[in-house]
């Protein structure tokens, strides 16, 4: 039977779900985990088919879940539930291919989506291995998230985008700052992402361009 | 039939209850609000049998909500819902007139605890309300920060409250520990929920809550 990984930290939403979803309970078994390592702690135990996550926890948060997973357990398809989405930015997820539920959301579409998902007989690649950096990076924005991101590539290149309140505000590769590094970053392929704490000290803001633009100037220009 | 005022701001929330709550639709009929000025203008229009309160909700929280039922329906019963209730807590302040069930609870959890509490009618206290004591315990509870105010025919004082503990209590000429014992021994005042004043009041009472309510309640006795 297949195994769904509901992750939330508010305990009330959970019943909610697995209430409501008991009746679907000869299609698969529902799994719960309050925050994103509670969550990593159940996929190493045991296998799960797939995983619904909130983005906005305390310990470790959905991003970083996401990007573990993406590490870790590229196949395990998610489902994304937040608090934030409007419905641009959620359209723009949805051509990412990431599954995007918009609280407040009806349990009986999650259902759907969860029995969609399961019912696919091969999952190309698993959801994960199709969002790329940019999928990420729209959820930063819509989460309104303050991060330091850690961009990669194989020929160890490295550069960071520092994120204030889901608003890009410095992008650093080598000596490059700003805009520029930003462009280098975002026109990388085949990189690898990591959320790490951003400096304590207030951050200025040197990138006015929106980060939409940007991904879309980084597209341009090869 | 009896009507049942459920409260809360998560949307989710009352979704699931007014679906799940189809199968009590013999036993009781459910009205929502998503916040206490809403459930203020429903109690002002409706005949309730019983409210079902979140406590911290946007525009008018759940206390709120229930220091204004205290005073123009001082006779309907109530259940809390609370994520922060320690057990202790609950038990300690629990009267006919008010319930707790903690969150998490499945919507039939719930409805065990509201199909009683129709069953039990009219609960003691039902002239005088909800105790003083309760709610300076559910200040308590959710970690309020705020300036409670306490008023009958011959007194008037406010309890000030810094995230839940007890900083300061002012009831005529007395101040602190000894204007809060006071105040608590009042019978059937009204009571006002009103945001605290921006300027930093210092702690002048260091004594723990309960340990002042059992203290008044030992005073109450001698006399």
């Amino acid at each position: 039977m297949d195994k769904v990984l509901i992750v939330d930290d508010d305990a009330q939403l959970l019943t909610i779900i697995t209430d409501t979803l008991k009746k679907y309970r000869n299609k698969f078994e529902l799994i719960t985990a309050k925050d994103g390592l509670d969550a990593i702690k159940v996929m190493r135990k045991q296998p799960v088919s797939l995983v619904v996550t909130d983005l906005k926890m305390p310990n470790v948060n959905g991003l970083v879940l996401l990007a573990y997973m993406s590490k870790n357990f590229p196949t395990i398809p998610c489902i994304i539930m937040t608090g934030y989405g409007t419905p641009f930015l959620k359209k723009r997820l949805e051509e990412e291919a990431l599954h995007y539920l918009e609280k407040p959301f009806k349990v009986t579409d999650l259902a759907r989506a969860i029995i969609s998902i399961l019912g696919q007989e091969e999952i190309l690649g698993g959801t994960l291995n199709g969002v790329s950096v940019t999928g990420f990076l729209k959820l930063v924005e819509i989460e309104h998230i303050t991060c330091l991101c850690e961009i990669s590539s194989h020929e160890s290149k490295k550069g960071y985008l520092l994120f204030d309140g889901g608003v890009l505000c410095n992008a650093y590769y080598g000596n490059i700052r700003g805009e520029e590094a930003a462009l280098i970053l975002l026109k990388m392929d085949d990189v690898k992402i990591k959320f790490r704490k951003p400096p304590k000290e207030k951050v200025s803001r040197k990138i006015e361009t929106e980060l939409s633009d940007l991904l879309t100037e980084a597209i341009r220009t090869p | 039939m009896d009507t049942v005022l459920i409260v809360d701001d998560s949307v989710m929330l009352i979704n699931y209850l007014k679906d799940s709550f189809k199968e009590y639709k013999d036993e009781f009929e459910l009205i929502t609000a998503n916040d206490g000025q809403e459930a203020i203008e429903i109690l002002k229009s409706k005949s309730i049998s019983l409210l079902v309160t979140d406590l911290q909700m946007p525009n008018i929280d759940g206390l709120g909500l229930l220091s204004y039922k205290n005073k123009y329906y001082p006779s309907i019963p109530c259940i809390v819902m609370s994520a922060h209730g320690t057990s202790k807590i609950i038990e300690a302040i629990q009267q006919d007139i008010l319930q707790f069930i903690e969150k998490p609870f499945t919507a039939e959890e719930l409805a065990k605890v509201i199909i009683s509490a129709l069953k039990r009618g009219s609960p003691d206290g039902s002239l005088s309300g909800i105790s003083i004591v309760s709610f300076l315990q559910m200040v308590e509870m959710e970690q309020k920060t705020c300036l409670c105010e306490i008023e009958s025919s011959d007194t008037k004082g406010f309890f000030y409250f810094k995230g839940g503990a007890l900083y300061h209590a002012v009831c005529g000429d007395l101040k602190g520990e000894e204007a809060a014992l006071k105040l608590i021994q009042i019978e059937n005042p009204t009571i006002n929920f009103k945001k605290p004043p921006a300027r930093k009041i210092p702690r002048r009472i260091n004594a723990e809550l309960t340990a002042l309510i059992l203290e008044a309640m030992r005073l109450m006795d001698e006399s």
